[in-house]
């Protein structure tokens, strides 16, 4: 078992390697298709040993549904009681495993589409060794048996998405997005590792198992502690107030949104928070923080998304929206709600992106949702598909969507039941963001397929290679299925939930609502979803004549709207130009101050050389001279002694 | 038998005698001579001074002193070489190029 | 011949050697009485009792140096040049160099404890066999040393005194 798990890790590293150091050999081979066939081939290969991960798992008995394999020991500081010593080591557990086969099967499917899709690019190699580096990171951070290995696969996940976001660094706007995301990434990061500290010193371990055996019997967890958690949740999965960066790095190739920042990447803050599930459930008030963040995060860049003109940038907004979501889960104990809708959203947000990318590739780079219009009937295969998508997204059942938010609006209503009334609150901004959802998912879907063409004249789209076709299908089949195979909670049909349970903290104790209000939710939230559908698809296949009216009538709303609460305006403000201040400042120190001290002790030396330099005047027996009149002082010196 | 004092006073008057013309030659080649003559004198002050002591070790030095002269004068000679090639003399007044 | 007798005329060989050497104005006579004052030197070790090494000094010295210099004097071309002059920094030097010779000369007339007879260590004669031994017992990381100096220059001389190809600069 050792050994699959390690080949898990070492097979896509092997494929970065390969294609990172001799892509340059090879590049050209097999009609520029090898690079992406050794890191799909690699991909694939990891995926079937997650399903025999997986199956190992399943086969052990429910209530030990965990294995730990130590691989070696990485640091070892010694010393007495508090004896640091991290070890290299993977753990299979349920949660690992889901979200190691959803990394490695969504992943693989991207890795194909990706063939195609840069099969005309400059730096293909760099590309597939970024990913397959990306893969590795990934598997690192969720296989990983300690947190310390899981911030190694953190910041390795984050460095990969640094590379890939500018990965045409020669466009200086996507050179800037992978700076930036990089940079807000940072300010989580100091958050984990401050609680990563905090962790060793409180409970003296850093391991995932360990640690959960520690926090059994404790009364109360700092509530800081798990915050420094969340903090770096929300800078690795684009929560408020850091998620200024997700939209930004859509200037990376589109397979990359896709996999990193949609389906796999930014879910690692939940993978987080349902790691650290024990822990956070002990923290006084630190899960309401959590819903509340999440809650507004949903409902705020749902809004942001309803007017944004760039196909990328909708399916950006809506993806830290439903990620909102998974932390509202999180947030009222639902933590495997959350999980449930990782995967789910993982399905369809991919199709969506590997859709968008189809789109955009058959109009020659066109990201504009007014200069689309009527592609149905040019691309109807990749219409079907993400139209299949969009649905599952906007929440229409029995796609998946439904069931997962479903889930994660009932947990929101059943913790308002238990007395917290708060929570019927965060329930109606849940329910609010799921029409918004719907809303802007039709809007996407008319504004694109259906109507008048608005294309550019000289722009003939043709449907994408099979290549990038099938992975299409497949993603549109478990966006169909996804929700349905893993749990349908009115009817108790749960395997998700019961498969990740011993992975996870309970919820609390409690009678859960009954089966009428069940149904009623179910109910409610599919009439939201199909209402809103409906509204947005009207809106926007026609004349545009609402919307126009709308707009005229609220027309600070629509320009708040466009320009996304002017947000990256105000960090600017607030953050970036204060800070521009202080290091000019220091600069103009720099250059007067030290620079000057500098420069004084240089002129000093100078003008004592220009004393000394005489003596340099490039005639030999002026140096003999010097030399034997030394001479004879040392003799003079030692004869009069 | 001679006393050891007049063979260093021998070693003295030859090494006076190659400094003064290091000091007084301008031609490079004679100045390297010189040079030489002040190594002679040095390997005749081990030998002497070793005589009473261990003598086997003067003359291994004076060989090792011989070993280095040797090579000093294949590199120096190289460097006139050289310089007489870019200069056409190997006068040391007229070469001062490498002054501040 | 007597040590006596033996020191008083190497020495004399040696010095008149040396003297020419510094006044004669010709290299070429320069070398030539440099070769007189090596065979001296030769002979004061010959009196010291190290027949190796003088064996060595005239071989080595007055064989390969010396002809090492002659190629060169010859190579160049020089003709003879009249009197050199004295130049302010040549002058000074050689007062110092005449200071020194002072002062190492000094002890010899203010200490007549110098001119007492020296007399020969006899623990081990100065044979070639023994000083094989030490060179390659006690001194043998020195030795390997040397040798390795003795390679640079070799290689470095060719180096700096080959022609320039014509493809680069002086």
């Amino acid at each position: 078992m050792t050994a699959v798990a390690a080949l898990l890790l070492l097979l896509p590293l092997a494929a970065a390697a390969v294609n990172g150091l001799f892509g340059r050999i090879f590049e050209g081979k097999m009609h520029g298709k090898m690079p992406g066939v050794i890191a799909t081939a690699a991909a694939a290969g990891c995926f079937v040993l997650s399903v025999v991960a997986f199956g190992k798992v399943v086969a052990l008995p429910e209530e030990a549904r965990s294995l730990a394999l130590p691989l070696y020991t990485w640091i070892d500081l010694g010393g007495g009681a508090q004896h640091l010593a991290i070890d290299v080591g993977l753990l299979l557990d349920p949660l690992s495993v889901t979200w190691a086969l959803v990394v490695t099967g969504v992943g693989s499917l991207i890795f194909l589409y990706s063939i195609a899709y840069m099969e005309h690019e400059e730096g293909r190699a760099r590309y597939f060794a970024y990913l397959s580096l990306f893969l590795f990171s990934m598997l690192v951070l969720v296989l990983g048996d300690n947190l310390v290995l899981t911030f190694v696969g953190w910041e390795g996940v984050g460095l990969c998405s640094y590379l890939l976001i500018g990965f045409d660094y020669g466009k200086s706007s996507a050179a800037d997005a992978g700076r930036k995301a990089f940079l807000v990434n940072r300010i989580g990061d100091v958050g984990f590792l401050i609680a990563m500290f905090w962790t060793w010193s409180q409970y003296g371990t850093l391991d995932h198992l360990a640690l959960k055996v520690a926090l059994v019997g404790v009364a109360a967890v700092p509530a800081l502690l798990a915050l420094g958690y969340f903090v770096g949740a929300t800078g690795k999965s684009a929560q408020l107030p850091l998620f200024v960066w997700l939209p930004d790095a859509m200037a990376g190739p589109t397979p990359v949104s896709a996999l990193i920042h949609a389906a796999t990447m930014v879910t690692a803050g939940i993978y987080l928070l349902c790691r650290l599930s024990p822990l956070f459930v002990l923290a006084e008030g630190v899960l309401d923080v959590v819903a509340w963040v999440g809650a507004l995060t949903a409902l705020f860049s749902g809004l942001i998304a309803l007017r944004q003109r760039d196909i990328k940038k909708v399916l950006a907004y809506s993806t830290v929206s439903q990620l909102g979501y998974m932390f509202l889960g999180c947030g009222v104990h639902a933590f495997s709600s959350a999980a449930f809708h990782v995967v789910t959203h993982a399905f369809f947000k991919a199709l969506l992106f590997l859709g968008a990318g189809a789109v955009i590739h058959a109009l020659h780079g066109e990201q504009d949702l007014w200069k689309m219009g009527g592609l149905k009937k040019q691309l109807p295969k990749t219409a079907r598909a993400m139209k299949i998508g969009a649905l599952a997204l906007a929440g229409i059942p029995p796609l998946a969507g439904f069931f997962s938010k479903d889930e994660i609006l009932g947990a929101a209503f059943d913790a308002g039941m238990h007395g917290h009334v708060d929570k019927f609150v965060l329930w109606g901004v849940g329910v609010v963001t799921a029409a918004l959802t719907a809303f802007y998912s039709a809007r996407l879907i008319a504004l694109c397929f259906e109507g008048e063409s608005r294309l550019a004249p000289d722009v003939h789209p043709h449907e994408a290679p099979a290549a990038m076709a099938i992975p299409l299908q497949v993603l549109a089949a478990l966006s169909v299925v996804g929700g349905l195979g893993l749990g349908i909670e009115a009817v108790g049909w749960m395997p998700l939930h019961h498969w990740l349970a011993p992975s996870l903290a309970g919820a609390p104790e409690g009678a859960h609502p009954s089966a009428f209000l069940t149904w009623a939710l179910l109910l409610l939230a599919a009439f939201v979803a199909v209402l809103f559908w409906r509204v947005g698809s009207a809106w926007f296949r026609g004349e545009f004549e609402a919307p126009r009216r709308l707009e005229l009538q609220f027309p600070r709303a629509a320009r708040a709207l466009a320009g996304r609460f002017w947000v990256d305006e105000i960090y600017d403000r607030a953050v970036v130009r204060p800070l521009r201040g202080v290091a000019e400042l220091c600069l103009e120190f720099d250059v007067r101050v030290v620079d000057g001290l500098y420069r004084l002790a240089a002129s000093v030396s100078a003008l004592l050389a220009t004393g000394v330099r005489i003596l340099q005047n490039g005639v030999v027996h002026a140096y003999a001279f010097w030399f034997i009149a030394g001479a004879a002082f040392f003799l003079w010196l030692a004869t009069r002694a | 038998m001679v006393p050891q004092s007049w063979y260093l006073l021998l070693s003295a008057a030859l090494f006076t005698l190659g400094v003064a013309g290091f000091a007084a030659r301008r031609n490079s080649l004679v100045m390297f001579m010189s040079v030489e003559l002040m190594l002679n004198a040095a390997n005749v002050a081990f030998v002497a001074c070793a005589r009473a002591h261990e003598p086997v070790r003067g003359t291994v030095y004076a060989l090792f002193v011989i070993a280095i002269a040797a090579s000093e004068v294949a590199v120096g000679l190289a460097l006139v070489l050289a310089l007489f090639r870019l200069k056409r003399t190997v006068n040391a007044d007229e070469i001062r190029e490498l002054r501040a | 011949m007597d040590e006596r007798t033996g020191f008083l005329l190497f020495s004399a060989i040696a010095l008149v050697g040396a003297l020419n050497v510094v006044l004669r104005r010709n290299p070429v006579h320069a070398v030539l009485w440099l070769v007189g004052s090596f065979l001296g030197v030769a002979g004061i070790f010959l009196t010291l009792g190290s027949g190796l090494l003088a064996a060595i000094q005239v071989m080595v010295y007055a064989g390969a140096i010396m002809v090492l210099f002659l190629f060169v004097i010859l190579l160049l071309n020089l003709e003879t040049p009249r009197f050199e002059g004295i130049s302010l920094a040549r002058g000074a030097s050689l007062f110092a160099s005449a200071a020194t010779g002072l002062l190492l000369l000094w002890p010899f007339v203010s200490d007549r404890s110098l001119q007492a007879p020296a007399t020969p260590a006899v623990n081990l004669p100065v044979t070639a066999a023994n000083v094989g031994m030490t060179l390659f017992q006690r001194f043998a990381v020195p030795f390997e040393i040397v040798s390795l100096v003795l390679l640079v220059a070799m290689v470095g001389a060719i180096h700096v005194a080959r022609r320039p190809r014509r493809d680069e600069p002086a």
